[in-house]
């Protein structure tokens, strides 16, 4: 059942069609830590093939929940997660660990690279704990459109932020998965280094199809994604198609004047 | 700024273990050592008498503790008129012991603690005694304390079989005490066992001492008068070169020996305390710094806020010490509780004499606290130096991922103690003493802080060259992750290879000592049998010529064990780090009953004042034959002998064997005879129809006492001592390993999130730990085994190690069990602590 406004392509709740890359059928989530805390209620949303999404809301708006949820990271007490034509949700913990392994692809607002392998190995990771096989035309690919030729034998603490955030992306294409999700990728980056992430990113989307999914807080980064929705109290308040920076820092305007945005 | 850290369970429990068994050991040593320099040596027979004259029991040792000597050094006789008459004395007379037993009533005798010196004469006691009956007047009158004639199962009046002198007698039971001269009020120490009173005609004529000597002079004084004012005119009365004793002093002066155990205490508990005190440092030291790692990012958060870096390192030096007081107290207490319980156990391997007791006295619960609360200040505020020190900002980020790996000068220094250490192992190759063999084993220390040094590199080394040999994922990531983070794979392999490779080497050195002297006695006994006469302090001398007459013998050699130190020529001290060597005195035809291994100069030579040096002592000081060789002997007597023989097999037989003229003791029954003949089988019954004669007498293979390294005390002390450090320090390192697995769930939640299932984790883990055992049993045995198969080498002629193999299997099983377990746990609890898989 869905409660967010009604929606037409290319993002749509709840779209059954075949193009589709992720689908939330009135999933909510319901935390029980000292208090019952409904992070996600009765939400629907599908993401067609190519679309580059962002995500926006204040903190505790479900953002990161429904992230997680759409990512298979987590499941839904109620409702249903499609990625492509397999309902997660559904899925048992190792099976979905191996689906998300083979599918899903993600990028982290703290790079999250395994500080004791090399830049090559960090990329290769997920290939090899899937034990698929290499595609080296691709990955080479990769490597060269995210700029790391020079740097595949060093290791993640002798890069700067930026490169860290490339290599994850790099990391989370390498699979060719359905879908990357990115949480916060531009977070500890500072301004022309963010946008630096986000146009690599967006090329990700428009030279080769890769949907994703970017949950930011930043109204900067969330205008370089096609569409956006915005969360507020574990709903979708709204979806803006194609929207300009100042349309989205207006959402961003929280309800009573003395409350401040926090940050991570 | 009096922030808080909140406690956190897992690293509590790890501190306070740490601490907890650290003060346990801590305080059980300080009790000890305090037993041994304090604990009075209770009087047994003389605890009645107000004043004893006696020798100076003491040879002073340049730059060292002096050498108590074990045996009475004696006073002369005719000192025993001029105590008598120096005024406020009522009463003096000698005191002189001689071999005692007597029949248990079934054939045998009574055991007894030093049956050689548990006859003594009625008149030392002065008369203070509870006697029923009569005193010892003539030649056939005996008094027995209470127990030993009722064991006996004789009452006054009636006939008791005795062995004096060695000789079995039928003596008069003229009277019995009650309390074997004690008469304190309390009456704990009634009834010491084994008292045997003659007259002291007989005494003297039974005593192996000469005439113009007593062992002691005892003096009653008169009512009212005041005792020391009455020693101090004794003292002026014999002259500074005796020792007046009284009250407290009594029971040393009575006991000699005594003082020799004490000071063996006192050496094996500074030689256990330093380990003790270095491992409390290490393993509390190791809590403190998991704690530290733990806490690295809210103490760098609070630099961010402003704390100084001496608050942050205060705060977590705060934090740290509120568990020690009451863990050490705790520790402290049970500390106490063992030393009360090892009381018994010391006394039963002869460390305290009979009626001796711990000392009890708050100085080591509180120096033991102020121990443990130092080194938890000092640990606490070196494992926060780095991150309190760095520079605000750097220190949030840099508390993300840990140190890497140990700089180049580390692990510099660890090669250059490992090849001193195979340095040392060398030595028994080239010199056959027992310092070689001890030199090899603290070369296994050496080795162990060596292994500590270099183990990052190492580990880094063998990471790179595994990798890329790695079939699975799981293993390829094991090996990466321990390569990568090679301090902290380094750290908990080096220290589980240190643990095995020290409990190997203490194992190992002990068994190796031993295989070595049973060895050396094997090869160099030719004696076919062996006479003794335990029970009834000593084989008589009429028999030894008895044995020689037998038909079937062709040699019986008198045999006495008793000690001496090397002095300076003068005799006036000992020599600068000279220790007592076993002295085994023979009688005339040694060479036809031990083949020492005589390098030069001859054994038919031994007679007189004359002795054989093995080379082991007399390689490493230069003693050759024709030098003089001068020795403060047991009972203090100064000679200068001869030498006329050195020899290789010094660890079966001890470092000198000297004639028996030689140590005046000897006069008495011998310790042992030593027996050969051409037909062993003639020998042994020849010898059995003897015994069969003779009670009291044995007789045995000659190998039965031959090894001494075995009937050491300290060696099972140690041995202990070595199984409890060794658990204490795989407690450290479990404690460490649990605490470093516990800090790794960002990571696993990161290679979760990349497609790692469970058990993909888990292989990786379990390889990881795998490596951490491999790696340490490799280390382990190397720096232990080595130098052992040297000293198997070297003494044996055979290259590999002396010492029971299974010892070296369970201390492996133990050390990956411990691994394993301290990892795997910690894995589950993570794996199974499952919520949502969320990153930061």
């Amino acid at each position: 059942m869905s409660t967010g406004p009604t929606l037409r392509a290319p993002v749509q709740q709840a779209d059954r069609g075949p193009d589709v890359a992720v689908r939330l059928d009135s999933v909510s989530k319901v935390f029980r830590r000292g208090g019952e805390v409904r992070a996600l209620d009765g939400v629907s949303l599908s993401v067609p093939r190519g679309a580059f999404l962002a995500v926006m809301g204040r903190s505790g708006s479900g953002k990161s929940t429904l992230l997680h949820v759409a990512a298979g990271l987590d499941v839904p007490s109620s409702g249903s997660v499609w990625i492509g034509g397999t309902e997660v949700s559904r899925l048992r913990e190792t099976p979905r660990t191996r689906f998300r392994r083979d599918r899903v692809g993600f990028v982290f607002q703290a790079y999250n690279l395994v500080p004791s392998l090399t830049i090559e190995e960090n990329i290769t990771l997920p290939l090899r704990l899937a034990g698929a096989n290499l595609d080296r035309a691709w990955v080479g690919t990769l490597v060269e459109r995210t700029g790391l030729v020079d740097l595949l034998r060093r290791l993640p603490g002798e890069l700067s932020g930026g490169q860290q955030q490339r290599v994850a992306i790099a990391r989370a294409l390498a699979p060719r998965p359905a879908v990357v999700f990115a949480d916060e990728p531009t977070g500890a980056l500072d301004l022309a280094t963010g946008q630096g992430v986000l146009g690599l990113l967006r090329e990700m989307v428009s030279d080769y199809g890769q949907t994703v999914v970017m949950v930011t807080h930043d109204p900067v980064a969330a205008a370089s994604a096609h569409d956006t929705v915005v969360m507020a109290d574990g709903r979708i308040r709204e979806v803006l198609r194609a929207p300009d920076v100042e349309v989205l820092a207006d959402q961003r305007r929280p309800p009573e004047p003395h409350t401040v945005g926090a940050h991570r | 700024m009096r922030h808080r850290l909140p406690h956190r369970a897992s690293e509590v429990l790890a501190i306070v273990t740490a601490v907890l068994i650290g003060s346990v050991l801590a305080s059980l040593c300080l009790v000890l050592l305090e037993t041994g320099l304090r604990s009075p040596v209770p009087p047994q027979r003389l605890g009645s008498i107000d004043l004893v004259v006696g020798g100076e029991q003491s040879v002073p040792r340049a730059e060292d503790l002096d050498i108590a000597l074990p045996e009475h050094v004696g006073v002369p006789t005719h000192l025993i008129r001029e105590v008598a008459n120096v005024p406020g004395v009522t009463a003096a007379a000698g005191d002189v012991s001689f071999p005692a037993a007597v029949s248990d009533g079934a054939g045998g005798f009574q055991p007894a603690p030093d049956p050689r010196r548990a006859g003594h004469g009625w008149d030392s006691l002065l008369g203070e005694i509870d006697l029923v009956g009569q005193a010892p007047r003539g030649a056939h009158d005996v008094v027995l304390d209470e127990m030993t004639a009722a064991a006996a199962g004789v009452s006054v009046g009636e006939r008791v079989e005795v062995a004096l002198g060695g000789e079995p007698r039928t003596m008069h039971l003229s009277g019995v005490v009650d309390r074997a001269g004690t008469t304190d009020n309390s009456g704990a120490a009634s009834g010491v066992p084994g008292t045997i009173l003659v007259s002291d005609d007989l005494a003297r004529t039974l005593s192996p001492l000469a005439a113009d000597t007593v062992d002691l002079i005892t003096a009653s004084t008169e009512p009212g008068s005041d005792p020391a004012v009455v020693a101090d005119r004794v003292q002026q009365a014999v002259g500074p070169e005796l020792v007046v004793s009284s009250g407290a002093d009594l029971g040393s002066a009575e006991r000699p020996a005594a003082a020799v155990t004490a000071g063996m205490l006192v050496l094996l508990v500074l030689s256990a305390g330093g380990v003790v005190v270095l491992l409390v440092g290490f393993i509390t030291g190791g809590a403190v710094s998991v704690l530290a790692a733990n806490r690295a990012r809210e103490l760098a958060l609070l630099r961010a806020v402003g704390a100084t870096p001496a608050q942050v390192r205060s705060l977590l030096a705060r934090h740290a010490s509120t568990v020690v007081l009451a863990s050490s107290a705790t520790g402290v207490a049970a500390g106490y509780g063992l030393a009360w319980w090892s009381q018994d156990a010391l006394v039963g391997l002869g460390i305290l004499v009979i009626g001796q007791e711990v000392s009890w006295s708050p100085w080591p619960a509180l120096a033991t606290v102020l121990l443990l609360w130092g080194v938890m200040q000092v640990a606490a505020r070196a494992a926060s130096w780095r991150v309190s020190t760095l520079p605000a900002t750097t220190a949030v980020i840099e508390t993300q991922s840990e140190p890497r790996a140990g700089g180049p000068l580390r692990t510099r220094a660890g090669a250059v103690l490992l090849v001193l250490a195979l340095g040392t192992a060398l030595a028994p190759l080239v010199t056959r003493t027992e310092a070689a063999i001890i030199g090899a084993a603290s070369g296994a220390l050496l080795a162990g802080i060596g292994v500590v040094l270099a183990a990052p590199a190492v580990v880094r080394r063998g990471a790179g060259w595994l990798a890329p040999r790695q079939r699975s994922v799981s293993g390829w990531l094991a090996v990466r992750n321990s390569g990568s983070f090679a301090v902290r794979t380094g750290g908990a392999l080096a220290v589980l290879a240190v643990a095995v490779g020290l409990t190997v080497t203490q194992v190992f050195t002990t068994t190796t000592l031993s295989s070595v002297a049973a060895h050396e006695a094997r090869a160099s006994t030719i004696a076919t049998a062996q006479v003794t006469a335990d029970p009834v302090g000593g084989v008589p001398e009429g028999l030894v010529e008895e044995i020689a007459r037998l038909p079937s013998v062709s040699a019986a050699v008198p045999v006495l064990r008793t000690s001496g130190v090397r002095t300076t020529s003068d005799g006036t001290q000992a020599l600068t780090g000279a220790e007592p060597e076993q002295i085994l005195a023979v009688g005339p035809g040694a060479d036809e009953v031990l083949d020492l291994g005589v390098v030069d100069g001859t054994l038919t030579d031994l007679a007189g004042d004359t002795v054989a040096v093995a080379t082991s002592l007399g390689w490493p000081h230069g003693i050759q034959v024709g030098d003089t060789l001068p020795l403060a002997l047991a009972d203090g007597t100064r000679v200068e002998p001869t030498v006329v023989a050195t020899y290789r097999h010094g660890f079966g037989f001890g470092t000198v064997v000297a004639s028996r003229d030689l140590v005046p003791a000897a006069a008495g029954p011998v310790d042992s005879v030593l027996v050969r003949g051409e037909d062993p089988g003639a020998v042994e019954r020849d010898l059995s129809a003897l015994v069969a004669s003779h009670p009291g007498l044995e007789t045995s293979d000659p190998l039965a006492r031959a090894g001494t390294a075995t009937q050491d005390p300290t060696v099972w002390i140690s041995l202990g001592a070595s199984v409890v450090l060794f658990g204490y320090l795989l407690l450290g390192v479990a404690n460490r390993l649990v605490a470093t697995t516990l800090r790794r769930r960002r990571e696993w939640q990161l290679l979760e999130s990349l497609g790692a299932t469970h058990g993909q984790l888990w292989a990786m883990v379990a390889a990881e730990t795998g490596l951490i055992a491999l790696g340490a049993t490799a280390a382990g045995l190397v720096i232990s085994l080595v130098p052992m198969s040297l000293v198997a080498l070297g003494f044996l002629g055979t290259p590999w190690p002396q010492g029971p193999l299974w010892v070296v299997a369970a201390i492996v099983l133990v050390v990956t069990a411990t691994a394993a377990v301290a990892t795997l746990v910690p894995t589950r609890h993570l794996l199974r602590a499952r919520g949502a898989l969320v990153l930061p």
